[in-house]
């Protein structure tokens, strides 16, 4: 016993070897802490894994200290291993946050700016990069409305829309400092994406500035040996969701109820489909005379195909710097192409690739050439009435229109056995030919960043210049299908008995060849800025500022292609703080337009922000769980140039020599040239102003693993560039732009953040954000109304208006005096709508705000994962709220405007009938009724929230020897996601896509697998 | 060191180098304020061009651009009125089968309201997208500023001048035939200018109209000089007959009355009426007509189309540019481009899907060959065989089983080639189209040159005969034969003499039914005679079988009915002005009925 505690004593006094993992507080080893015993110099310092070993004897105590990071003594007992997290003194003190032309230190922030790095965006496997945004950065909401390959780039608003329409409320895009689409960048390219929010971060743009600004750099370059990273995976789409179209039985079912309810003297014999067509439709006798053909899934197929691969290489030496990226995207399209001798499916081949240099050519002068460009390639079927109206004449055919195509021929029911004009699905593009278009776009950077300690310390110049390309060709191969229509033989050979079933075919039409044609797209632009920028600390002082000049020009604009647009700017900013503990900016643009005139043509944009860390300060001490605590507010003014595509707005008076022509003469082909005038011009026109608030608080507690970030903000647009709508009519002249219109925004963003480890190498993560934006018309030049509800002021931009659907008219309302005039007879099933101003008449007076605009008013995003051991799981959840989709056209009206198109399977199932009259959930079946049916309603209005799972990944790092022989440093297999599941109450539809006449191709939801190695 | 700062220098000069050819590559190197100003293009402004004779007329023909065209053409505001349907269809001749046309959805379902005029296209006439006002403006423009205008005699220009003011008239009596009394826009209004244009009564709006009319007669040819290069534009014989036209509608009873046609504010103010009856009125349409018939005695230049061969010479009288009969051409193309074409969809409309089905009624009011209505006791008329020996003017008007068709008979039976199913849209009434669409094929309507005749001398002798047989109480010798006039040429008889004035007054109007059918006449003569019985009485098709042994079946059916067919109120006879434009407060007053 006393043998057995002696030994133990023994053991405590002997040194052992101690070992562990040092991480910081997100879970990433640490490599590089030093690890001392205290009162010694004996020590180590942890490897590349974070791991350390060191002798110890118990009682001993270790220092480890890294800079940046708390240092932290811990005693040692007994154990054997010791892990630690480490904490953060100063808050992330290094870590930089982009800003407007340059980067600030990430504590220094007194704006109101969001940023996403590379790694996040890596995980979703869609194609437009601005789709990975939607849920993980607040203040910004993304519309997807397309699936379409090559055309799927959302529709992006940062804070909402605060000009009076949607379109003129697109948040600037910047890439590498120059104004650039980022939204087909290949993400592996991507360093980081920075949402810039209000007046202080975005003043600086002057009169570009004022929907925001959304700020994207490439990678670069860092110093040591080269690093490839290789990356290929490929994956499934799938559309989320088809419209569900009624067969031909229920088609023809509904159309004779609907004609017997608009007339219920029609006999059997009087209805378009016949007792015979009804039968074989039911039976499916007489596939080619009835046939019944489901057109979205004859068309489409169930599945397509993309895959993705990237290559890119980075690496330096202390003078030269690199990174070269090569990616490749490939997405299939939804359409079968049968057996067509030619491809007309849609896809998109995307090659993306750069090459960003950084030069040390001296001590003081260094070069940045930044040049990057992609290659798209797209195919695409040619179409009867333009790619916009594709779906729309795809959803517009009906199931009885033909068989497809059978025994090689396209074959097309004919108007002898089913009465009146009938599309079917292959007829918007089926047989037309294809185009395949490429697009070129070049990009290519020079920067230079002089130091000029010479001068003064801190000083630098930097200049830049910018040339960009882009280059469009289309090769258009236009061709004709011959169709054939089947008859029975006796129908058109009188001679043959009148019983034979025999189907003939007439041919009609002709199969032609291939046509080739051309077209052609340019644009070029350059920009150039030059400047200098100044960095100093005076003792506890930290001064900053900057001063540059830009000018930008871009050759042949939509409008006036002949004449460039230009833009010019100085941008002034200067940034205090003392001690890292009180902050204050101004930022200044002046910017000029030349959509003005020389009076009103430039602008000065300021804006203030201040900020203030509360933890650095000592009475903060009672509070030790606040790690960190910052208020921060700002104030300024930024503006907008923008109305739709219109130019000189100032030019007095216009006149096009050479618009159209008109025929004089009696057998004079030639038309006389004709000259009209133009829109008349407003001298006085300058920018709209966005005045805008923004109070932050940003806060870290719970030894750094609990992140907050509040922000309130409003602002107030004046002088919004519009037209007066009270013009009279009769005075016909193009109207001026006028800077009248007024709109107020106003919301919050909140962002929760967790992140903690549980044990060695098991971590995870949360992120739970919102966003809200809410925009109010406080004046716009409206005609007076009838009714106070009627206005547009007071509502959001693009509000939707309708009538109150009150019931279902029935048979006993009949004698109901109640009723308000429908200026048409009610029957049974029709829709009654409320007499929103008593007067006995449903008319347009009777409308009122209904729902909410297409765009969200509020997003959020929910953003979580883990680590364990080798295995990482996240996943991407966004959804939004308060937006509404107005069901229009096939979405609305039974048998369509025309009453010969499609029926949707919930009309069909959902329609009033005198049985199903209490729980119907669509009016009647009627023709006649239409009109009154089919107004805009709230009934058509429908929820669009929606709660989407936009992103999940689980992925596997291999780990073992072998990878280290082959010289890998990191090997992954992923499996991941995109739109895998949709919650939301709109069914019919995707609740992003648009539910009108622009129908498009469906969104997708991507399944893909792949692999990545670094070497 | 020194090996150091070479490098320093070689590489600062580099930058200069590189720097230098980016700068130098961008055309012209300009900053701040320089950079932003226009680059020198062509500004074309008003000064220059009523500094020039060929732009200034440019700028006119733009006006001529936006005269109306009675069939829907394209989807552009202006071509698809009332949603690709046709005004005739509004009146008791045909019936239009457009399930999404404006007739179906607005007017027979009688969903048309004022609102309606805020925002849809589909209305018959839509007060800001007809381009009248652009028409309107664009004539004050060019009145305005004729006198810059450097070259080019002083005559010419007065008859560009004249050419604008009728422009102007035009616009102003399509309005008045659709509205009544219109505020009047006197000149080219400025962005900065008040706008109070208070709506006229319909006196001065017809006195507007008629004075710019006389202004403009004297400075226009009497014809188009070089008609195969220049015809369609206005003439004096043009200005008359128009002038004809407005004053024979005011004189009607719909404006011309003991009472209004219905009470209302407008009503109250004389804006859709006179205030009372005014003989004097029909005397002016009478003497209207008279000069300009005879003005074409003693001038020569026109006449009706007549060469002994009835049916050709009314299709060439509506059809045929440069007749000699159109007064007022208005057109939108050369030639028309093919059946299928959206840009000219009249054909598609009409003929598949029945924008304009003739009504039972009107095929009844074609007599027999030689004028004789088939009614009348010895007419010859076969209930077995009713559509042959009839007016020629049918055939040309109506496509009816049995004629003369694409080198074979028109099959209008249920399973024929014209009408494959009872439900075929284009002939859904039992008759199809014949007119404006001609055979249907190549070798006449495809590809043919195309107008439209806004205006036919054929119209001012049958209202000189209305008008004279209202001033005299009964028709005159000079009436009768100006009726006959129009009879002889399709190969009628004489019209039976010894009519009353109601007779004859409904043997005119008939008339003017069968020689104008399709051609926007006959709204308007239902309307300003107030003739309710005719918007009221139930509309009929014929059914046709064949029977397979040369004989048909025919089985009258009623038309789908129409709301005010049980629902009658005179409100109909006027459209209502959009009350956004009333509401911005110029002055407009809706009217009656409509308020």
């Amino acid at each position: 016993m006393i043998i057995l505690f002696g030994s133990i004593l023994a053991t405590m006094a002997q040194e052992y070897s101690l070992t562990g993992t040092i991480t910081d507080a997100t879970g990433e080893p640490l490599p590089g802490v030093t690890v001392l015993e205290k009162g010694s110099v004996s020590g180590t310092i942890t490897d590349g894994n974070g791991m350390y070993t060191i002798n110890v004897a118990p009682g001993d105590v270790l220092v480890f200290s890294f800079v940046g990071m708390e240092t932290r003594e811990i005693e040692v007992t007994n154990q054997r291993v010791l892990d630690l997290e480490m904490v953060s003194t100063m808050q992330d003190l290094e870590e930089v946050q982009v800003v407007a032309y340059g980067q600030q230190k990430k504590v220094s922030i007194t704006g109101a700016i969001t940023s996403v790095k590379s790694d996040e965006l890596l995980k979703s496997p869609n194609a437009s990069v601005a789709n990975s945004l939607a849920g993980k950065v607040t203040g910004l909401s993304t519309v997807q409305f397309s699936g379409q390959p090559g055309a799927d780039d959302p529709s992006i608003f940062v804070r909402g829309v605060a000009s009076l329409s949607e379109e003129r409320s697109q948040p600037l895009m910047i890439v590498d400092g120059v104004e650039r689409s980022f939204m087909q960048l290949d993400p592996n390219e991507i360093e980081s994406i920075s949402v810039l929010k209000d007046a202080s971060a975005t003043a600086v743009y002057g009169v570009r500035g004022a929907n925001g600004v959304i700020i994207v750099n490439t990678k670069r370059g860092e110093q040591g040996a080269a690093r490839i990273s290789a990356s290929f995976s490929s994956g499934i789409q799938q559309p989320t969701r088809l419209l569900d179209f009624t067969d031909s039985y229920t088609y023809a079912q509904r159309y004779n109820e609907a004609q017997v309810n608009d007339n219920p003297e029609l006999t059997p014999e009087q209805l378009r489909f016949t007792p015979e067509a009804l039968e074989a439709f039911r039976t499916g006798s007489d596939p080619l005379i009835y046939p019944d053909t489901d057109w979205m899934d004859y068309i489409l197929k169930p599945s397509a195909m993309q895959y993705k691969g990237n290559v890119n290489i980075s690496g330096g030496t202390e003078k030269v710097k690199y990174f070269v990226s090569i990616g490749y995207l490939n997405q299939d399209g939804l359409f079968k192409t049968f057996d067509s001798q030619y491809d007309y499916n849609f896809s998109h081949k995307r090659y993306n690739y750069r090459t960003n240099l950084d030069i040390q050519v001296t001590k003081t002068t260094k070069i940045g050439i930044t040049s990057g460009g992609r290659v798209g390639i797209t195919n695409q079927p040619n179409t009867k009435d333009g790619m916009n109206f594709l779906f729309r004449n795809i959803y517009w055919s009906v199931p009885f229109s033909g068989p497809g195509l059978v025994d090689d021929r396209y074959v097309l029911s004919s108007d002898y056995y089913i009465p009146d004009n009938k599309k079917d699905g292959l007829d918007p593009f089926y047989g037309l030919g294809y185009s395949n278009i490429l697009n070129n776009n070049l990009d290519f950077d020079i920067d230079i960043d002089q130091r000029l300690d010479v001068i003064t310390p801190g000083l630098k110049f930097r200049a830049k210049v910018s040339y960009n390309t882009d280059y469009r060709h289309a090769k258009v191969r236009n061709s004709s299908v011959a169709h054939y229509e089947p008859y029975y033989l006796p129908d058109v050979n009188p001679e043959a008995d009148s019983t034979d079933r025999t189907i003939v075919y007439r041919k009609i039409g002709s199969d032609g060849n291939l046509g080739y044609g051309e077209n052609y797209g340019k644009g070029r632009n350059y920009y150039m800025e030059a400047g200098l920028s100044y960095a100093r600390e005076f003792g506890a002082h930290n001064l900053g500022g900057l001063l540059l000049y830009n000018q930008r020009k871009v050759y042949y604009p939509s409008q006036f292609r002949e004449i460039p647009t230009g833009l010019v700017g100085l941008v002034g900013r200067i940034t205090y703080d003392y001690n890292t503990k009180y902050l204050a900016d101004f930022n200044i643009g002046y910017n000029g337009s030349e959509n003005f005139a020389q009076e009103q043509r430039f602008g000065v944009f300021p804006a203030f922000s201040a900020g203030w860390i509360l933890s650095e300060e000592s009475f903060m001490d009672a509070l030790p769980f606040i790690e960190y605590l910052k208020i921060r507010g700002s104030y300024g003014w930024v503006g907008n140039d923008k109305i739709g595509g219109n130019r000189f707005l100032y030019l007095p008076d216009s006149y096009n020599p050479s618009s159209g022509g008109y025929n004089f003469g009696i057998d004079s082909p030639t038309n006389r040239t004709i000259a009209r005038e133009g829109q008349i011009g407003n001298p006085d026109v300058t920018w709209e102003t966005a005045k805008k608030q923004n109070l932050g608080i940003d806060l870290k507690v719970a030894r750094g693993r609990l992140g907050v970030n509040f922000d309130l903000f409003r602002e107030n647009r004046d002088d919004i560039l519009t037209f007066r709508g009270t013009v009279p009519g009769i005075v016909a002249y193009d109207l001026p732009a006028v800077n009248i219109g007024e709109v107020e925004n106003k919301g919050y963003e909140a962002e929760l953040r967790w992140n903690d480890r549980v044990g060695a190498g098991a971590r995870y993560w949360i992120n739970l954000n919102i966003s809200h934006a809410r925009n109010e018309i406080i004046y716009m030049d409206e005609v007076p109304q009838n009714e106070d509800y009627l206005y547009r002021t007071g509502h959001p931009v693009s509000q939707p208006f309708g009538y109150i659907f009150d019931y279902f008219y029935s048979e006993g309302d009949a004698a109901d005096t109640e009723i308000p005039d429908h200026q048409y007879d009610l029957k049974p099933g029709d829709m009654v709508y409320q007499d929103l101003n008593d007067d006995g008449v449903i008319n347009q007076d009777d409308q009122m705000a209904i729902g909410y605009p297409v765009y969200p008013e509020y997003t959020f995003g929910a953003n979580m994962g883990f680590v364990v051991g080798d295995f990482e799981f996240s996943m991407s959840w966004a959804g939004a709220s308060n937006t509404s989709r107005m069901l229009d056209e096939t979405y609305r009206v039974a048998f369509g405007a025309t009453l010969n198109r499609s029926l949707l399977q919930y009309m069909a199932d959902g329609r009033w009938t005198p049985e199903t009259a209490d729980q119907a959930t669509y009016p009647r079946m009627t023709l006649t009724g239409k009109e009154n049916n089919s107004k805009d309603s709230d009934f058509w209005l429908r929820d669009a929230s929606y709660l989407r799972l936009k992103n999940l990944e689980i992925a596997y790092n291999f780990s073992g020897s072998f990878l280290q022989r082959l010289g890998i440093s990191k090997m992954q297999a992923f499996l991941n996601g995109y739109n895998l599941l949709t919650f939301d109450t709109l069914d019919i539809a995707d609740p992003e896509s648009r539910t009108g006449s622009n129908s498009a191709y469906p969104l997708t939801k991507i399944y893909n697998l792949g692999v990545k190695v670094n070497f | 060191m020194r090996k150091h700062s070479n490098i320093r220098t070689r590489g600062a000069l580099v930058l200069i180098v590189i720097f230098g050819i980016l700068l130098h590559s961008c055309e012209e190197l300009q900053f701040g304020n320089d950079f932003l100003e226009k680059e020198p293009s062509v500004d074309v402004t008003a000064d220059t061009i009523f500094t020039s004779l060929e732009l200034s007329e440019r700028y006119l023909w733009g006006g001529y651009s936006t005269l109306p065209y009675g069939l829907n053409t394209n989807w552009s505001a202006k071509g698809n009125k009332l949603g690709m349907d046709i005004l005739e269809s509004m009146s008791d001749l045909c019936q239009s089968y457009l399930a999404w046309g404006g007739i179906n959805e607005l007017y027979y379902t009688g969903q048309y309201s004022a609102a309606v005029e805020n925002s849809s296209p589909k209305t018959k006439y839509h007060f800001l997208q007809e381009q009248s006002w652009e028409g309107i403006r664009i004539g004050w423009n060019f009145i305005e500023n004729a006198a810059r205008i450097p070259d080019g005699s002083q005559s010419y220009i007065d008859q560009l001048k004249a050419e604008a003011k009728m422009i102007i008239a035009l616009h102003y009596t399509d309005m008045f035939r659709h509205y009544g009394g219109l505020p009047w826009v006197d000149h080219a209004y400025a962005p900065t200018e008040e706008t109070n244009m208070p709506r006229m009564t319909a006196r001065a709006t017809v006195d507007s109209i008629v004075a710019l009319i006389d202004e403009a007669i004297p400075d226009l040819l009497w014809e188009v000089d070089d008609p195969s290069n220049w015809d369609g534009r206005f003439t004096a014989a043009g200005a008359m007959g128009l002038k004809a036209r407005v004053l024979l509608f005011a004189a009607s009873p719909l404006f011309n009355d003991d009472a209004p046609y219905l009470d209302g504010t407008a009503a109250a103010q004389n804006m859709t009426w006179y205030g009372g009856y005014d003989a004097t009125l029909w005397n002016d349409a009478m003497e209207a007509s008279k000069d300009l018939l005879d003005m074409v005695e003693s001038m020569g230049g026109y006449g009706l189309v007549n060469t002994g061969n009835p049916r050709q010479d009314f299709q060439d009288a509506y059809y045929r540019r440069g007749n000699g009969e159109i007064l007022i051409s208005t057109r939108v193309r050369y030639q028309s481009p093919g059946w299928w074409n959206a840009e000219y969809y009249f054909y598609q409309s009409a003929g598949n899907y029945g924008t304009a089905c003739p009504t039972k009624e009107y095929i009844d009011m074609f007599g027999m060959a030689d004028g004789t209505p088939i009614d009348a006791p010895g007419s010859g008329w076969d209930a077995a065989d009713p559509w042959a020996n009839r007016d020629v003017r049918l055939y040309e008007t109506a496509l009816v089983n049995g004629d003369v068709y694409q080198g074979r008979t028109a099959e209008l039976w249920i399973g024929g080639r014209e009408r494959q199913n009872a439900n075929f849209k284009g002939t859904a009434s039992g008759f199809g189209l014949r007119k404006f669409l001609l055979e249907r094929n190549n070798a006449s309507a495809i590809g043919s040159v195309v107008h439209w005749p806004y205006l036919r001398l054929a119209e001012i002798y049958l209202s000189y005969a209305e008008a004279a047989n209202e001033v005299n109480g009964g028709p005159t010798a000079e009436a009768y034969a100006a009726v006959d006039r129009v009879r002889s040429r399709a190969g009628l008889n004489d019209l039976e003499a010894g009519l009353s004035q109601e007779e004859f007054r409904e043997a005119v109007l008939q008339e003017r039914a069968l020689e104008f059918g399709y051609e926007e006449v006959r709204w308007f003569d239902i309307i300003r005679w107030k003739r309710e019985d005719l918007f009221t009485q139930n509309l009929h098709g014929v059914n046709t079988t064949d029977n397979g042994d040369g004989t048909f079946t025919y089985e009258v059916f009623e038309l789908p009915p129409r709301y005010w067919q049980g629902n009658w109120s005179p409100k109909w006879y006027l459209s209502a002005f959009p009350p956004d434009e009333i509401n911005k407060n110029y002055g407009l007053v809706q009217n009656p009925g409509w308020e």
